[in-house]
Protein backbone atom coordinates (compact mmCIF):
# COMPACT_ATOMS: atom_id res chain seq x y z
CA UNK A 1 0.00 0.00 0.00
CA UNK A 2 1.64 3.75 -0.89
CA UNK A 3 0.83 6.46 1.56
CA UNK A 4 0.04 9.80 0.21
CA UNK A 5 3.36 11.24 1.10
CA UNK A 6 4.66 8.28 -0.57
CA UNK A 7 2.68 9.12 -3.81
CA UNK A 8 3.97 12.88 -3.47
CA UNK A 9 7.45 11.84 -3.34
CA UNK A 10 7.06 9.46 -6.19
CA UNK A 11 5.08 11.92 -8.39
CA UNK A 12 7.69 14.58 -8.07
CA UNK A 13 10.95 12.40 -9.15
CA UNK A 14 8.45 11.45 -11.97
CA UNK A 15 8.11 14.86 -13.05
CA UNK A 16 11.88 15.73 -12.41
CA UNK A 17 12.56 12.39 -14.48
CA UNK A 18 10.08 13.95 -17.32
CA UNK A 19 10.98 17.44 -17.18
CA UNK A 20 14.94 16.38 -17.93
CA UNK A 21 14.15 13.72 -20.25
CA UNK A 22 15.15 10.93 -18.58
CA UNK A 23 11.98 8.83 -19.39
CA UNK A 24 13.84 5.37 -19.17
CA UNK A 25 13.78 6.40 -15.11
CA UNK A 26 10.31 6.12 -14.72
CA UNK A 27 10.42 2.14 -14.65
CA UNK A 28 12.92 2.13 -12.18
CA UNK A 29 10.82 4.66 -9.99
CA UNK A 30 7.64 2.74 -10.01
CA UNK A 31 9.44 -0.50 -8.61
CA UNK A 32 11.36 1.68 -6.23
CA UNK A 33 8.15 2.58 -4.74
CA UNK A 34 5.75 -0.39 -5.79
CA UNK A 35 3.72 0.98 -8.09
CA UNK A 36 1.78 -1.02 -11.24
CA UNK A 37 1.36 0.95 -14.16
CA UNK A 38 -1.95 0.46 -14.24
CA UNK A 39 -2.27 2.80 -11.30
CA UNK A 40 -0.19 5.52 -12.17
CA UNK A 41 0.01 5.64 -15.90
CA UNK A 42 -2.91 8.12 -15.98
CA UNK A 43 -0.79 10.62 -14.42
CA UNK A 44 2.20 10.06 -15.96
CA UNK A 45 1.03 10.63 -19.26
CA UNK A 46 -0.65 13.84 -17.71
CA UNK A 47 2.80 14.66 -16.61
CA UNK A 48 4.15 13.96 -19.93
CA UNK A 49 1.30 15.97 -21.60
CA UNK A 50 2.07 19.17 -19.42
CA UNK A 51 5.83 18.94 -20.22
CA UNK A 52 5.30 18.73 -23.90
CA UNK A 53 2.50 22.00 -24.35
CA UNK A 54 4.15 24.00 -21.63
CA UNK A 55 7.02 25.18 -23.74
CA UNK A 56 8.88 28.81 -23.68
CA UNK A 57 7.51 32.02 -25.29
CA UNK A 58 9.72 34.64 -26.15
CA UNK A 59 7.97 38.19 -26.16
CA UNK A 60 8.90 40.05 -28.75
CA UNK A 61 11.76 41.82 -29.56
CA UNK A 62 9.83 44.93 -30.35
CA UNK A 63 8.08 44.90 -27.41
CA UNK A 64 10.95 44.21 -25.15
CA UNK A 65 13.23 47.07 -26.73
CA UNK A 66 10.37 48.96 -26.40
CA UNK A 67 9.16 48.24 -22.74
CA UNK A 68 12.87 48.70 -21.79
CA UNK A 69 13.29 52.27 -23.53
CA UNK A 70 10.32 53.39 -21.60
CA UNK A 71 11.26 52.06 -18.34
CA UNK A 72 14.70 53.34 -18.20
CA UNK A 73 14.98 55.69 -21.33
CA UNK A 74 16.64 55.07 -24.55
CA UNK A 75 19.76 53.14 -24.25
CA UNK A 76 22.72 55.61 -26.29
CA UNK A 77 25.63 54.53 -27.63
CA UNK A 78 27.32 57.42 -29.21
CA UNK A 79 31.02 58.61 -27.91
CA UNK A 80 29.19 62.17 -26.35
CA UNK A 81 26.97 59.95 -23.87
CA UNK A 82 29.96 57.75 -23.08
CA UNK A 83 32.06 60.63 -21.79
CA UNK A 84 29.15 62.00 -20.06
CA UNK A 85 29.01 58.74 -18.04
CA UNK A 86 32.73 59.12 -17.11
CA UNK A 87 33.77 60.80 -13.64
CA UNK A 88 33.79 64.55 -14.23
CA UNK A 89 38.29 65.16 -14.00
CA UNK A 90 38.44 62.00 -17.05
CA UNK A 91 35.71 64.60 -18.71
CA UNK A 92 38.01 67.54 -18.37
CA UNK A 93 40.84 65.10 -19.10
CA UNK A 94 39.18 64.65 -22.52
CA UNK A 95 38.96 67.84 -22.90
CA UNK A 96 42.38 69.43 -22.39
CA UNK A 97 43.68 66.22 -25.08
CA UNK A 98 41.01 66.95 -27.38
CA UNK A 99 41.99 70.97 -27.27
CA UNK A 100 45.70 69.91 -27.24
CA UNK A 101 45.59 67.73 -29.86
CA UNK A 102 43.71 69.71 -32.14
CA UNK A 103 45.80 72.57 -31.79
CA UNK A 104 48.91 70.27 -32.46
CA UNK A 105 46.76 69.60 -36.34
CA UNK A 106 46.13 73.19 -36.58
CA UNK A 107 49.67 74.01 -35.68
CA UNK A 108 51.38 70.99 -38.00
CA UNK A 109 49.00 72.16 -41.05
CA UNK A 110 50.29 75.76 -40.87
CA UNK A 111 53.89 75.11 -40.40
CA UNK A 112 53.59 72.62 -43.44
CA UNK A 113 51.40 75.09 -45.45
CA UNK A 114 54.33 78.14 -44.59
CA UNK A 115 56.87 75.39 -45.35
CA UNK A 116 55.50 74.75 -48.85
CA UNK A 117 54.99 78.46 -49.59
CA UNK A 118 58.27 78.83 -48.94
CA UNK A 119 59.38 76.31 -50.96
CA UNK A 120 57.26 77.32 -54.03
CA UNK A 121 58.90 81.43 -53.37
CA UNK A 122 62.29 79.59 -53.71
CA UNK A 123 61.22 77.83 -56.99
CA UNK A 124 59.44 80.73 -58.21
CA UNK A 125 62.05 83.35 -58.02
CA UNK A 126 64.64 83.90 -61.29
CA UNK A 127 68.03 83.02 -60.40
CA UNK A 128 70.35 85.80 -60.16
CA UNK A 129 73.33 85.60 -62.18
CA UNK B 1 44.94 58.36 -11.73
CA UNK B 2 41.84 58.28 -13.92
CA UNK B 3 39.01 56.65 -12.63
CA UNK B 4 36.99 54.03 -14.67
CA UNK B 5 34.44 53.18 -11.92
CA UNK B 6 31.43 53.87 -13.71
CA UNK B 7 32.53 52.37 -16.71
CA UNK B 8 33.21 49.04 -15.03
CA UNK B 9 30.11 48.97 -12.71
CA UNK B 10 28.31 48.90 -15.53
CA UNK B 11 29.82 46.14 -16.95
CA UNK B 12 29.91 44.49 -13.46
CA UNK B 13 25.80 44.10 -13.35
CA UNK B 14 25.55 40.15 -14.88
CA UNK B 15 27.68 39.01 -12.41
CA UNK B 16 25.90 40.44 -9.52
CA UNK B 17 23.01 38.45 -7.86
CA UNK B 18 19.90 39.89 -7.59
CA UNK B 19 19.88 41.52 -3.67
CA UNK B 20 23.28 43.49 -5.09
CA UNK B 21 21.66 44.35 -8.19
CA UNK B 22 17.92 45.68 -6.03
CA UNK B 23 20.14 47.77 -3.72
CA UNK B 24 21.66 49.69 -6.71
CA UNK B 25 18.28 49.89 -8.74
CA UNK B 26 16.82 51.93 -6.13
CA UNK B 27 19.18 54.76 -7.70
CA UNK B 28 20.39 53.58 -10.64
CA UNK B 29 17.95 52.96 -13.68
CA UNK B 30 20.80 50.74 -15.04
CA UNK B 31 20.80 48.08 -12.43
CA UNK B 32 16.79 48.21 -13.09
CA UNK B 33 17.27 47.87 -16.87
CA UNK B 34 19.59 44.29 -15.67
CA UNK B 35 16.34 43.17 -13.78
CA UNK B 36 14.27 43.59 -16.80
CA UNK B 37 16.95 41.49 -18.60
CA UNK B 38 16.89 38.68 -16.17
CA UNK B 39 13.30 38.39 -15.54
CA UNK B 40 11.54 39.24 -18.50
CA UNK B 41 10.72 36.39 -20.27
CA UNK B 42 10.21 34.50 -16.87
CA UNK B 43 7.28 37.04 -16.08
CA UNK B 44 5.96 37.07 -19.83
CA UNK B 45 5.49 33.49 -19.70
CA UNK B 46 4.07 33.37 -16.78
CA UNK B 47 1.62 35.85 -17.80
CA UNK B 48 0.92 34.40 -21.02
CA UNK B 49 0.20 30.72 -19.75
CA UNK B 50 -2.42 32.60 -17.03
CA UNK B 51 -3.96 34.83 -19.39
CA UNK B 52 -4.06 33.20 -22.87
CA UNK B 53 -2.85 35.26 -25.75
CA UNK B 54 0.30 37.75 -26.59
CA UNK B 55 -1.60 41.33 -26.26
CA UNK B 56 -3.16 40.82 -22.63
CA UNK B 57 0.91 39.15 -21.55
CA UNK B 58 2.46 42.45 -23.23
CA UNK B 59 -0.16 44.77 -21.44
CA UNK B 60 0.35 43.07 -18.08
CA UNK B 61 3.95 42.27 -18.19
CA UNK B 62 4.57 46.38 -19.07
CA UNK B 63 2.44 46.77 -15.69
CA UNK B 64 4.47 44.00 -13.39
CA UNK B 65 7.80 45.91 -14.23
CA UNK B 66 5.98 49.85 -13.98
CA UNK B 67 4.74 48.50 -10.62
CA UNK B 68 8.56 47.05 -9.87
CA UNK B 69 10.35 50.28 -10.77
CA UNK B 70 7.53 52.95 -8.95
CA UNK B 71 8.40 50.37 -5.43
CA UNK B 72 11.31 48.94 -5.65
CA UNK B 73 12.97 52.22 -3.23
CA UNK B 74 10.42 50.55 -0.88
CA UNK B 75 11.57 47.03 -1.48
CA UNK B 76 12.90 45.35 1.80
CA UNK B 77 14.84 42.72 1.63
CA UNK B 78 13.27 39.73 4.32
CA UNK B 79 15.10 36.73 2.95
CA UNK B 80 12.87 35.66 0.39
CA UNK B 81 14.12 35.68 -3.31
CA UNK B 82 13.58 38.96 -4.91
CA UNK B 83 11.66 37.04 -7.93
CA UNK B 84 8.89 35.77 -5.63
CA UNK B 85 8.23 39.61 -5.03
CA UNK B 86 7.96 39.61 -9.19
CA UNK B 87 5.86 36.75 -9.56
CA UNK B 88 4.01 38.64 -6.51
CA UNK B 89 3.12 41.69 -8.56
CA UNK B 90 2.27 39.66 -11.69
CA UNK B 91 0.07 37.12 -9.70
CA UNK B 92 -1.92 39.97 -8.05
CA UNK B 93 -2.16 41.92 -11.65
CA UNK B 94 -3.27 38.64 -13.45
CA UNK B 95 -6.15 38.11 -10.67
CA UNK B 96 -7.24 41.42 -10.88
CA UNK B 97 -7.43 40.95 -14.90
CA UNK B 98 -9.34 37.90 -14.71
CA UNK B 99 -11.70 39.51 -12.08
CA UNK B 100 -12.01 42.98 -13.47
CA UNK B 101 -12.81 41.49 -16.94
CA UNK B 102 -14.72 38.19 -16.22
CA UNK B 103 -12.35 36.46 -18.85
CA UNK B 104 -12.01 33.38 -16.64
CA UNK B 105 -14.17 31.37 -18.53
CA UNK B 106 -13.41 32.22 -22.13
CA UNK B 107 -9.49 32.98 -22.36
CA UNK B 108 -8.76 32.29 -26.10
CA UNK B 109 -6.77 28.81 -26.52
CA UNK B 110 -5.78 29.61 -30.32
CA UNK B 111 -2.58 31.29 -29.44
CA UNK B 112 -1.17 28.20 -27.55
CA UNK B 113 -1.80 25.94 -30.24
CA UNK B 114 -0.55 27.87 -32.97
CA UNK B 115 2.57 28.25 -30.67
CA UNK B 116 3.43 25.29 -30.12
CA UNK B 117 1.90 22.88 -33.27
CA UNK B 118 4.02 23.76 -36.46
CA UNK B 119 5.98 21.10 -37.15
CA UNK B 120 3.88 17.76 -36.93
CA UNK B 121 1.55 16.39 -39.82
CA UNK B 122 -1.36 18.03 -40.31
CA UNK B 123 -4.02 15.04 -39.03
CA UNK B 124 -2.07 14.29 -36.36
CA UNK B 125 -1.74 18.19 -35.12
CA UNK B 126 -5.59 18.14 -35.21
CA UNK B 127 -5.28 15.22 -32.42
CA UNK B 128 -2.74 16.79 -30.85
CA UNK B 129 -4.51 20.12 -30.88
CA UNK B 130 -7.66 18.55 -29.04
CA UNK B 131 -5.94 17.23 -26.71
CA UNK B 132 -3.68 20.13 -25.57
CA UNK B 133 -6.93 22.16 -25.63
CA UNK B 134 -8.50 19.81 -23.28
CA UNK B 135 -5.66 20.06 -20.98
CA UNK B 136 -4.85 23.69 -21.34
CA UNK B 137 -9.06 24.28 -20.75
CA UNK B 138 -8.62 22.10 -17.60
CA UNK B 139 -5.51 23.82 -15.97
CA UNK B 140 -7.66 27.20 -16.51
CA UNK B 141 -10.27 25.82 -14.32
CA UNK B 142 -7.83 25.45 -11.76
CA UNK B 143 -7.60 27.61 -8.79
CA UNK B 144 -5.02 30.44 -9.63
CA UNK B 145 -2.30 28.89 -6.77
CA UNK B 146 -2.36 25.57 -8.56
CA UNK B 147 -1.99 27.15 -12.16
CA UNK B 148 0.93 29.41 -10.57
CA UNK B 149 2.31 26.05 -9.29
CA UNK B 150 2.44 24.13 -12.43
CA UNK B 151 3.73 27.15 -14.39
CA UNK B 152 6.25 27.35 -11.95
CA UNK B 153 7.34 23.75 -12.58
CA UNK B 154 7.22 23.44 -16.35
CA UNK B 155 8.06 26.46 -17.81
CA UNK B 156 10.20 27.73 -15.33
CA UNK B 157 11.77 24.38 -14.31
CA UNK B 158 11.90 25.30 -10.42
CA UNK B 159 12.42 23.22 -7.66
CA UNK B 160 9.82 22.51 -5.28
CA UNK B 161 11.96 24.83 -2.54
CA UNK B 162 12.35 27.52 -5.27
CA UNK B 163 8.26 27.35 -5.77
CA UNK B 164 8.14 27.08 -1.91
CA UNK B 165 9.55 30.60 -1.76
CA UNK B 166 7.58 32.07 -4.35
CA UNK B 167 4.92 30.54 -3.31
CA UNK B 168 5.07 31.25 0.35
CA UNK B 169 4.38 27.73 1.18
CA UNK B 170 6.56 24.76 2.71
CA UNK B 171 8.34 22.45 0.12
CA UNK B 172 6.14 19.41 1.81
CA UNK B 173 3.16 22.31 0.92
CA UNK B 174 4.15 22.36 -2.59
CA UNK B 175 4.63 18.41 -3.41
CA UNK B 176 1.32 18.17 -1.65
CA UNK B 177 -0.66 20.82 -3.56
CA UNK B 178 1.33 19.20 -6.61
CA UNK B 179 -0.23 15.49 -5.80
CA UNK B 180 -3.67 17.21 -5.52
CA UNK B 181 -3.29 18.93 -8.63
CA UNK B 182 -2.57 16.13 -10.53
CA UNK B 183 -5.54 14.22 -9.26
CA UNK B 184 -8.15 16.75 -9.72
CA UNK B 185 -6.32 17.64 -13.59
CA UNK B 186 -6.78 13.34 -14.18
CA UNK B 187 -10.57 13.26 -12.74
CA UNK B 188 -11.44 17.09 -14.96
CA UNK B 189 -10.27 15.60 -18.05
CA UNK B 190 -11.72 12.44 -17.68
CA UNK B 191 -15.01 14.02 -17.02
CA UNK B 192 -14.55 16.56 -20.22
CA UNK B 193 -13.59 13.08 -22.01
CA UNK B 194 -16.76 11.25 -21.06
CA UNK B 195 -18.91 14.35 -21.71
CA UNK B 196 -17.92 14.38 -25.11
CA UNK B 197 -17.87 11.21 -25.59
CA UNK B 198 -21.86 11.16 -24.46
CA UNK B 199 -22.79 14.01 -26.40
CA UNK B 200 -21.19 12.89 -29.76
CA UNK B 201 -24.39 10.07 -30.22
CA UNK B 202 -26.89 13.19 -29.34
CA UNK B 203 -25.75 15.49 -32.17
CA UNK B 204 -25.75 12.37 -34.63
CA UNK B 205 -29.11 11.43 -33.76
CA UNK B 206 -30.03 15.43 -34.15
CA UNK B 207 -28.07 15.60 -37.50
CA UNK B 208 -30.05 12.20 -38.69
Amino acid sequence: MTSDVQWQNYLDEVSDALLTGNHQQIDKLRSKYGIAYKDDHQLVSLIEDMNQSFTTVEPSAQFSSRLKNELIGVEQTGVVWRIRKLPARVQWAAIVATILGGGLLVLQRLLGASESLRKEERTSLPEES
Amino acid sequence: MFNFNRKSKSLDYKNMDDRELVQLAKEDKEAFGEIYERYLTKIYNYIYYRTGNQQDAEDLTAKVFYRALSHIENYVDKGVPFQAWLYRIAHNLVANFHRDKGRRKIIPLDDYIAHTLTSDAPDKQAEISEQKEYLMEAIHRLPADRQQLIILKFIEQKSNADIGEIMGRTEGAIKSLYHRTLLSLRDEIELQQLTLKSDQPQNREKQG
